[in-house]
C-alpha cells in the first residue's frame, strides 16, 4: 500500500514541477518539451529521483495514446482556409520529404557509426518526421505570427508526416528483424496504410459529427467520448494495417470544423488533454533515457545531427517544394523548423521491441539528436522568423471569449469582452459612437464588479469590461475597432503594412498615375490583386510583399475565396 | 507647412464629398492659380485607389497638383463624425489633409508617414477633438509640431 501511495505522490508531485516550470520556459524562451524531458531525466535513475523506468513496451503504450491525443488536437485546430495555400506543399514535404530526409540521414549515420547500410535506413526513418507536438507548441505557445503560407505548411507537414515515418521504420524493422523482403511490395504497404487510414479517418469524422448531433448527452461528455473515439480509431486503423495516426489527423480535421455547438466545448476541454499528454510523453521518455549511455554514441549523434540540419532536411525542402516556387526565405525557414520531438523517441522503441540487433543504439542517438533539435531549432525560432521577416502582426482579440455552447445554434455565438487599457480606442466614448457589425450587441460594461446596463449608455472608462454578444465569424472586425492595439514591444500593422490601404482591384496604371513608377512594359492594365496573384504563384498570404519603384505594397486582407482584397502602401526604405 | 488659415476646428459637414470640397476650398485659398475642381478632384482621384482613413477616426486626404512649388497642408476637424471608408470601418473627424506638388508623391510618402504618426498619439488627438477655436486648434498643432521636431 505505502509502495502504491509513494508512486502516487511521485505522479503529481512530477506533474506539479512541469506545469510550474512552463512559467520558467516562457521566461526565458526555452521549448517547453525540452523543460518536461530535462524534468523527466532529473527525475530518472540517474538524477536527483533516482525512479528507474525501463518498460519500453509501457512506454510505447503511453506513448502512442498521448500522441494520438495531440494529433486530433492538432486537426481540430487546423482550419480548412490552411488547407488553401498549403495543402499540396505540405503533402509534398510528408512523402516525398520525408523519404529523402530518411536516406540522406540513414547513409550518412551509416557511414559514420560504421553501420550496415539498412541498420543506417532505419535510423533515418526514426528521425525521419517532424514533431507536430513540437510544431504546434511554438506556434501556440510563443505569441508570434508567422505568415500563413510558411505556418499552415510547417503544421500540416507535421501533422501528416508522422504516418509515413511509422510506416518507414516498420518496413525496416520487418526487413532487418528478418521475416519481410525488401522489395516492390512495400509500395503497396504503403499505399495501404494511406489509404485505410484516410477513408477511416474521413468516416470516423463525419460519424462522430452525426453521433453528437443525435446523441442526448450531458456536454460534459462529449470531449470524453471523442477522446474514446480517437483511440479506438487508432487502435482499428491499425489493426487492419492502416495509418491510426493519419485517420487521427484527419478525424479531427473534420470534427474541429464541423459546425456544433459541442465543438468549442471540446476544443476547449482537449486543449487541456493535449498538454497532459505532452507532459506525460516527455517526462517519461526522460525517466526511460539513461543519460550516461547517451555518452556513449554523443559525437556520431552529434555529427548525424548536423547532416539531419543542414543537409537532409533543407535537400528535402528543396526538393519537396520545387513545384510551388515558395519564396526562399519561406524554403529557408521550413527548413530551420523541422523540429524532431517525441515522434522519433517512440520510433526508437520500435527496434527495442522487436529485439533487432544494436537496439539501445537507435534509442540514444534519437535521443541525442531530439535534444539538439529542440535545444538549437526550437530555441530560435522567433529569431529567426524575424530575421527573415516573417513575422506578421499579431491580429488584436478580445480579453475574453465565451462561447453560448449550452444552446444549439446555427452558428457560433459568443459573448466577448474587451477591458479598456491606456491607449484603448472606446476610451471616453460611448457604444453609439462605433460603427461595428451587425451582429454585435452591446450587453453592458462591467465596472469594479459592478455591471452598468447597455440601456444606460455608459461612458467607457479606464479598466472597464465592455460586454459584446455576436456571432464568432464577426469578432475580428469587432476587435480591429474595439481591441487596445498591441503593445509596443510587438510589431504595430502600420510600421508593417503602412499607413495607407489600396483596393487590390485598381490597375498598376491607376497607381501609376497618382505615384509616377517605373512599370514593367506589357503589365499596366493588370489589376494590383492579380499582379501580386501572379508573382506568389497564387498561394498569397497576407504579409506578402512586392517591390514597385520606391513603393513596398504588402497583402493587407484576403477575402473568403483567398483573393487579394486590401494592400498597404509604404514608401521601401521606412 | 501649417498656417492658421487652413486650420479650421469643428466644421460641420455630413458626407466624405462635402468635407473633401470645403478642403479644396481651403485650398484654392492659398493656390489662387489652381482652381477648386482641379484640387478637389486630385483628392478625389487618390480616394478611387483607396480611402486614406487609417482608423481611429483620422484621416489623411491627399492629392497631387501640378504647378505648385510647396505642399500645403489644411487640418480640418468636424464637429460630428463622418462616414469616409476608413480601414476600420469608423467615422473620421480628424482631416489633415495635403496637397504635394507633382513628381514629389514617392518622396512624400515619408511625410504622410510622420503625419500618422503624430496623430497615433491619443494624447494628441484628445486635444484636438476637444479644440475651442481655430487658433486654439492652430496652437495645440503647432506645440505638437515643435515636439515633434525637437
Amino acid at each position: 500500500m505505502e509502495a502504491i501511495n509513494l508512486t502516487i505522490l511521485v505522479i503529481g508531485v512530477l506533474f506539479l514541477i512541469s506545469i510550474v516550470a512552463t512559467l520558467i520556459s516562457s521566461r526565458i524562451g526555452a521549448p517547453i518539451l525540452l523543460v518536461f524531458l530535462i524534468i523527466g531525466m532529473l527525475a530518472g535513475e540517474q538524477g536527483l529521483g533516482g525512479i528507474t523506468f525501463n518498460n519500453p513496451q509501457v512506454a510505447f503504450l503511453i506513448g502512442s495514446i498521448a500522441l494520438v491525443i495531440i494529433l486530433f488536437d492538432g486537426g481540430m485546430r487546423t482550419h480548412p482556409e490552411r488547407f488553401r495555400v498549403a495543402l499540396a506543399p505540405a503533402a509534398m514535404l510528408a512523402t516525398l520529404g520525408v523519404v529523402v530526409t530518411c536516406t540522406v540521414t540513414g547513409l550518412a549515420a551509416a557511414w559514420i557509426l560504421g553501420l550496415h547500410w539498412l541498420q543506417g535506413l532505419l535510423l533515418g526513418a526514426i528521425l525521419s518526421s517532424t514533431d507536430a507536438a513540437a510544431v504546434f507548441s511554438i506556434f501556440q505557445s510563443r505569441g508570434i505570427r508567422i505568415k500563413d503560407r510558411v505556418a499552415s505548411t510547417l503544421e500540416i507537414e507535421s501533422g501528416s508526416n508522422d504516418p509515413m515515418a511509422v510506416m518507414l521504420t516498420i518496413t525496416l524493422v520487418g526487413v532487418l528483424a528478418e521475416y519481410t523482403a525488401l522489395d516492390w511490395s512495400v509500395l503497396i504497404v504503403f499505399l495501404k496504410q494511406a489509404i485505410i487510414g484516410g477513408a477511416v479517418g474521413y468516416g470516423a469524422g463525419r460519424l462522430f459529427v452525426f453521433l453528437c448531433r443525435k446523441l442526448p448527452l450531458s456536454f460534459a461528455f462529449f470531449p470524453l467520448m471523442a477522446v474514446a473515439c480517437c483511440i479506438s480509431v487508432y487502435a482499428v486503423t491499425t489493426q487492419f494495417e492502416g495509418s491510426g495516426f493519419l485517420a487521427v489527423y484527419l478525424m479531427g480535421y473534420f470534427v474541429g470544423n464541423a459546425r456544433l455547438p459541442q465543438v468549442l466545448y471540446i476544443l476547449r476541454v482537449h486543449d487541456g488533454l493535449a498538454w497532459l499528454s505532452q507532459i506525460v510523453m516527455f517526462l517519461m521518455l526522460g525517466l526511460l533515457v539513461v543519460p550516461s549511455q547517451l555518452l556513449d554514441h554523443l559525437l556520431p549523434a552529434l555529427a548525424i545531427a548536423g547532416v539531419l540540419i543542414f543537409i537532409a532536411r533543407p535537400l528535402a525542402v528543396l526538393l519537396s517544394l520545387i513545384p510551388f516556387h515558395f519564396p526562399a526565405k519561406d524554403q529557408l525557414f521550413i527548413s530551420w523548423v523541422g523540429l524532431r520531438g517525441a515522434v522519433p523517441i517512440i520510433l526508437a522503441l520500435f527496434p527495442w521491441l522487436a529485439g533487432v540487433p544494436d537496439e539501445h543504439l537507435y534509442f540514444n542517438v534519437a535521443f541525442v539528436i531530439v535534444i539538439v533539435s529542440l535545444v538549437f531549432q526550437g530555441w530560435s525560432i522567433s529569431p529567426v522568423a524575424r530575421w527573415l521577416k516573417l513575422e506578421v502582426p499579431k491580429e488584436s482579440g478580445p480579453d475574453q471569449t465565451m462561447p453560448l455552447d449550452a444552446i444549439a445554434s446555427n452558428e457560433v455565438i459568443e459573448v466577448v469582452s474587451f477591458t479598456l487599457k491606456g491607449d484603448s480606442p472606446m476610451l471616453d466614448k460611448q457604444w453609439q459612437d462605433f460603427t461595428v457589425p451587425h451582429s454585435a450587441e452591446f450587453l453592458g460594461v462591467i465596472r469594479d464588479g459592478e455591471w452598468l446596463l447597455s440601456r444606460d449608455n455608459p461612458v467607457f472608462k479606464l479598466k472597464d469590461s465592455v460586454l459584446v454578444l455576436c456571432k464568432m465569424a464577426d469578432v475580428p472586425d469587432i476587435s480591429t475597432v474595439l481591441a487596445s492595439a498591441a503593445s509596443s514591444r510587438t510589431m504595430t500593422a502600420s510600421d508593417f503594412f503602412g499607413d495607407f490601404v489600396l483596393n487590390a482591384q485598381i490597375t498598376l496604371d491607376e497607381l501609376d498615375a497618382f505615384y509616377s513608377i517605373t512599370l514593367p512594359e506589357h503589365e499596366s492594365h493588370v489589376t494590383l490583386a492579380d499582379y501580386i496573384t501572379e508573382r506568389f504563384h497564387r498561394r498569397v498570404v497576407v504579409g506578402d510583399q512586392v517591390k514597385l519603384d520606391a513603393l513596398v505594397l504588402t497583402v493587407r486582407q484576403l477575402d473568403d475565396h483567398g483573393n487579394v482584397k486590401l494592400v498597404g502602401i509604404k514608401p521601401s526604405d521606412s | 507647412m501649417l498656417s492658421q488659415d487652413c486650420t479650421k476646428s469643428a466644421v460641420l459637414f455630413n458626407s466624405k464629398k462635402r468635407i473633401l470640397e470645403y478642403i479644396a476650398e481651403l485650398g484654392h485659398q492659398q493656390l489662387p492659380e489652381t482652381s477648386e475642381y482641379v484640387i478637389l478632384e486630385s483628392l478625389m482621384a487618390r480616394e478611387r485607389l483607396g480611402s486614406t482613413g487609417i482608423g481611429g477616426g483620422i484621416a489623411i486626404p491627399h492629392g497631387k497638383l501640378k504647378d505648385v512649388e510647396q505642399p500645403v497642408l489644411i487640418f480640418v476637424v468636424s464637429k460630428d463624425p463622418i462616414q469616409f471608408d476608413a480601414i476600420d470601418n469608423q467615422a473620421v473627424d480628424i482631416f489633415c489633409a495635403i496637397l504635394i506638388p507633382e513628381n514629389q508623391c514617392q518622396m512624400h510618402l515619408n511625410t504622410l508617414a510622420s503625419i500618422a504618426r503624430l496623430l497615433s498619439k491619443k494624447e494628441l488627438t484628445r486635444k484636438i477633438r476637444h479644440a475651442t477655436s481655430d487658433s486654439d486648434l492652430y496652437q495645440i498643432l503647432l506645440a505638437a509640431q515643435q515636439e515633434a521636431e525637437s
